[in-house]
Order: C-alpha cells, then structure tokens, then sequence
C-alpha cells in the first residue's frame, strides 16, 4: 500500500488492521496530523470500523474482517483525503489546555532505578531529578493501559534504552523514563521503563476518566517521603 | 438462577467477546483467549453471541440451584457432571443441585464453560470481561476473579432450547505440530532477511511466562536494526522482538501502545491454538499473506455458520 500525502507509511497490522505513520519535521506535527485524521475517521462512524487508536506519529486502524478488508480500507482513506484538502496540515494547529503540576517522591525504594540511570547517562543521581524537573512536558499519547499518558519530551542528556528484558511488576505510580519518553504508571503492571520515583496522585478516577489527556501539559514537582504520605491517595 | 462457585481452579474469570472501541482511552481489548472455544460454547448452551462465559485454567467446579443447559469446549476439556463424565462441545442439561466439574488435560489450557440465559453481571465501558490489572469487570467490578462462594445471577427462560452438537471432527484444531500463520508487518524491514528465516527455520518454546497479556517464547533470539521507536498501538497477534531477542506474542489483555519493534502479526486463528499451548510445547511460524488469512478467517466464520444452519 503506497503512502500517499501526510501519510509516510502504510504497513499490515494482521489480517484485521493497518498502521498509518505520518509525515513531518517535527514529532509535533506528525502528531497533529495524526489526531486530524483521528478525529475525521472517529467522525465518520464508519460501521467496519472496530477501533482507532493513535500514538505519537502512528494510527491503527482495526476494520471488521467480515465487512471489509485493507484494500477497501486504504481506498476509503485515499478518498478521504482526496475530497478533504484540509488533511494536509501545514501547522501544528494543536491546542494545549491544561498543565498540571505531578508530584514525585524520587527514588522511593519500590521505584529507584536513579543508580541504574546514573550509570548508562553519567549523571549524578541529583543530576538525573534536576534533568527530569526541567522540562514541561506534553501528553503525545494515552494508552498502554488506562490513564498511562506517554509525555516530551526527555532532555537529551537524560535518555536511555529500555531494559534488556521487561519487569514482570512495575508499582503503581511509579514514574518512569524510556528514551525522550517519561510517564507514570497509572497501576501495578509490567514494564520496561527505567524508574525514577513515585507519584501519589491517582491517574484514573471510579468513572474510569484518565486525569492526564492527549494535548495537556505536565510539570514534575519533587516531594519528601512524608508529603508523599500525605498525599497519597490510595 | 444463582449458579455459586465450589472451586475456581487455578484462575475462573467471567469474560465475554471483548471491549470494543475503548483502546484510543488505554483499556485493553479483553474477551476469550480461545475465541473458537468461546464461540462454540455459547453457541451449544443455546445462548446469543457475546453471551458472557467463564473461561477455566485449573479444575473448577460450579453447582446451578434450578435445572440448567450449560456447555463446556476448549482443549482436551474434561467435563464431569456429579462425577459422570459427559461431553464437551455439546449441550449439557443439568439439574438443580448437580456438580458440574470442568478441568483441561493439559494444565493450563483453557476451558470454556457457557450457561444458557441473560448473565446478570456488571458491563463496564460495555463488556463483562475482568480484568485484574485494570480492576474492572467480573462479579463486583473490581476486576477479580471468580472465587469459591461466588454467586452468578442468570436470568433463565422458562422454554428449554434444543440439544445442541458439534461432531469431534469439527472440532477446533489444537495441534501444534502445524506452524502457526504469521503476517509480516509493523517494523519487519528493521529485520534482515537472515533474522526472519531464523525466525520460520526455529523451534520456539512456551515458556512458563504467559497470560492474557501475551506469550513468551524462547528459541534462537532474533534482532532488528533498531535501537529507539515511538510507542505505538498494538493489535492481538503482535510479535514483539524485545532485546533479548525472544518473542513475546501479545494476546487478549495485552497493553494498547508499546515501544518495542514487532516482526508482525500471529494470524487471528492462530492466536486461538497459542493461546491453549502449555509451557515447555513447541511452536513454529510460516510466513502468510494478509489476504490469504483473511479467506482463511472467512473460511472458519462460513464454517460456523454452515455446521450451525444459519
């Protein structure tokens, strides 16, 4: 499936889906594009249409099997693009709302990789919080499970590789860093992010709405132990 | 009709096809891991499609307080009713009172145990299925499992429905000896071509790390080119190819976005037989056109309904 437009890549995701990338300079364009095309597809209600699920630069497009398959699928977009000018987007365009304030208790014993961070970046441990306080992030992606917001971006001095070999349990909470990547465990999961402490705020409410969402900016503020205790909210 | 718990093996979770469109929000699909058992067992209780059921790891047992149809399928399933052993992959009419114990011959696959009736049991964002990493779904929708003293409401109709059979040789297919179907995609041109024949040439081990979320397997390590991606969505089948270089086939309750490479995808029929492969069985992986499992998906689905008379 040729790329066409926007859209830099098209690649077979099994028999029942298609993964779109988008094209641009920067991660935040590729990223505005991709919630554009999001919210045209979502718009339409396509009854084939089963899921659709963005990230940074990425879409997947999961289509009813027994309905359509991906050649109808990628004629629909091609045509959608074809009638809608607008999908090419020169600009971010994006709107950024809210910025919340995240405290973290870094290097809480359940949640401490900063010796391991130190090692692979040559920081300090200090050096390493400093780093990761500086930035005011922005949520590119909420997904991996409910409420998990994928934050930019990670100072470069700051990055490293996830580990060899996934963790089987990762505290809920935890803060954690992945390449240009931060973000906080919303529950108890694997993973195989490096951990830098733990936040004490919950990230999805009885309703099942994530507080953190795609557009909204995020400031890490460190706390002590005890405020950690006080704030926690079970 | 209240249908209580006497034993809940090692793992009995209520699940049902799954939930549909909440993945863009970070809740993962859910739903059966075997969904040819899952299908079949309500489809043989008499029930509509997306009924919830119970899916069974380990020997639990149940006890329905009036007369009941219920049906059990899965792999290698052992059906005991009142210690009297009876057959899966057909309507089971039981009475008031009587046990009816299912287990798997090999421990660790699945079983399947449909009760016919409207499942009075909570649907959050849409779907019964429970699950534990997300505390959401099953009985209290906390997202626990079923537990021995647990009670399922059933609203039961007075007219009993039709005997229902499904011939053994019709029965799905749990031979490992076949490779299973995988469709090259997502990150495959940051493998060499050396890297996947490795991959279709190897024997792959189930190791002891699997559950819903996916399956780990171990063989000849393969590796891609690549050192850093962006997270991405992750659709059923996915092989991810961590560092180590062991593939991790990500199943029902997998996460929706990760950031590891990913070779393709197992074929959506195939997903079915991994999922009952117990550790220490061998699995192997040929190479299938995306085209050519969609006829094949389209072939199993006309089947059900040829062999169902719809």
């Amino acid at each position: 499936m040729h790329p066409f437009g926007d859209i830099k890549q098209i690649v077979p995701a099994g028999l029942d889906a298609i993964l779109l990338y988008f094209a641009g300079d920067t991660v935040d364009i590729a990223n505005a594009r991709c919630q554009h095309w999001l919210h045209t597809i979502t718009n339409l209600m396509f009854p084939w249409l089963k899921e659709c699920v963005p990230a940074y630069d990425s879409l997947l497009l999961v289509f009813d099997a027994h309905k359509v398959d991906s050649h109808y699928v990628y004629q629909m977009l091609r045509s959608l693009a074809a009638q809608d000018a607008s999908m090419s987007i020169s600009s971010t365009g994006g709107i950024s709302v809210k910025t919340h304030e995240i405290p973290v208790w870094y290097g809480a014993e359940s949640a401490n990789d900063l010796a391991l961070v130190s090692q692979k970046t040559g920081l300090s441990e200090q050096d390493v919080i400093d780093a990761h306080i500086s930035m005011t992030y922005k949520v590119y992606a909420v997904g991996f499970a409910p409420g998990f917001a994928y934050m930019g971006h990670v100072p470069e001095t700051l990055h490293c590789a996830r580990l060899e070999t996934p963790r089987k349990q990762v505290p809920k909470g935890a803060v954690a860093i992945a390449d240009a990547q931060t973000a906080i465990y919303p529950s108890s999961s694997p993973g195989g992010w490096h951990l830098l402490g733990l936040c004490p705020l919950n990230l999805v409410d009885t309703s099942h709405n994530a507080l953190l969402k795609v557009g909204d900016n995020v400031k890490f503020a460190p706390i002590t132990e005890q405020e950690f205790r006080d704030l926690h909210e079970g | 009709m209240k249908v209580s718990v006497e034993k809940n093996g090692l793992l009995s979770l209520i699940i049902d096809s799954g939930r549909q469109g909440k993945q863009h929000q970070g809740f993962c699909q859910s739903g059966p891991m075997d969904e040819d058992a899952y299908w079949w067992a309500n489809y043989l209780a008499g029930n509509q499609e997306g009924t919830p059921c119970i899916e069974i790891i380990g020997c639990a047992e149940f006890v329905c307080d009036t007369n009941a149809q219920v049906a059990a399928t899965g792999r290698s399933v052992v059906c005991l009713v009142n210690n009297q052993s009876v057959s899966p992959f057909e309507t089971i009419f039981v009475k008031a009172g009587d046990r009816v114990s299912i287990d798997s011959e090999h421990m660790g696959s699945k079983a399947y145990l449909a009760i016919h009736g409207r499942w009075q049991v909570p649907s959050p964002l849409g779907s019964a299925c429970t699950v534990l990493r997300e505390g959401i779904g099953g009985l209290e929708n906390k997202g626990a499992p079923l537990g021995v003293g647990d009670t399922i409401n059933i609203e039961t109709p007075t007219i009993q429905s039709a005997h229902r059979a499904l011939a053994p040789k019709h029965w799905p297919r749990y031979d490992l000896s076949q490779p299973l179907a995988l469709i090259l995609g997502y990150q495959e041109e940051k493998f060499s071509s050396s890297e996947k024949g490795r991959l279709f040439l190897s024997e792959y081990t189930v190791t002891t790390n699997i559950n819903r979320m996916g399956y780990r397997l171990s063989g000849s390590p393969i590796h891609s080119n690549m050192t850093k991606m962006r997270s991405e969505a992750i659709h059923i089948g996915a092989m991810q190819i961590p560092p180590d270089g062991q593939p991790i086939v990500m199943m029902r309750d997998r996460q929706t976005l990760g950031g590891y490479p990913k070779l393709g995808s197992v074929s959506l029929l195939d997903v079915n037989r991994l999922a009952q492969a117990v550790p220490g069985e061998t699995v192997t992986f040929m190479s299938q056109h995306y085209d050519d499992a969609r006829a094949a998906f389209l072939l199993n689905w006309q089947k059900r309904l040829r062999l169902t008379g719809e």
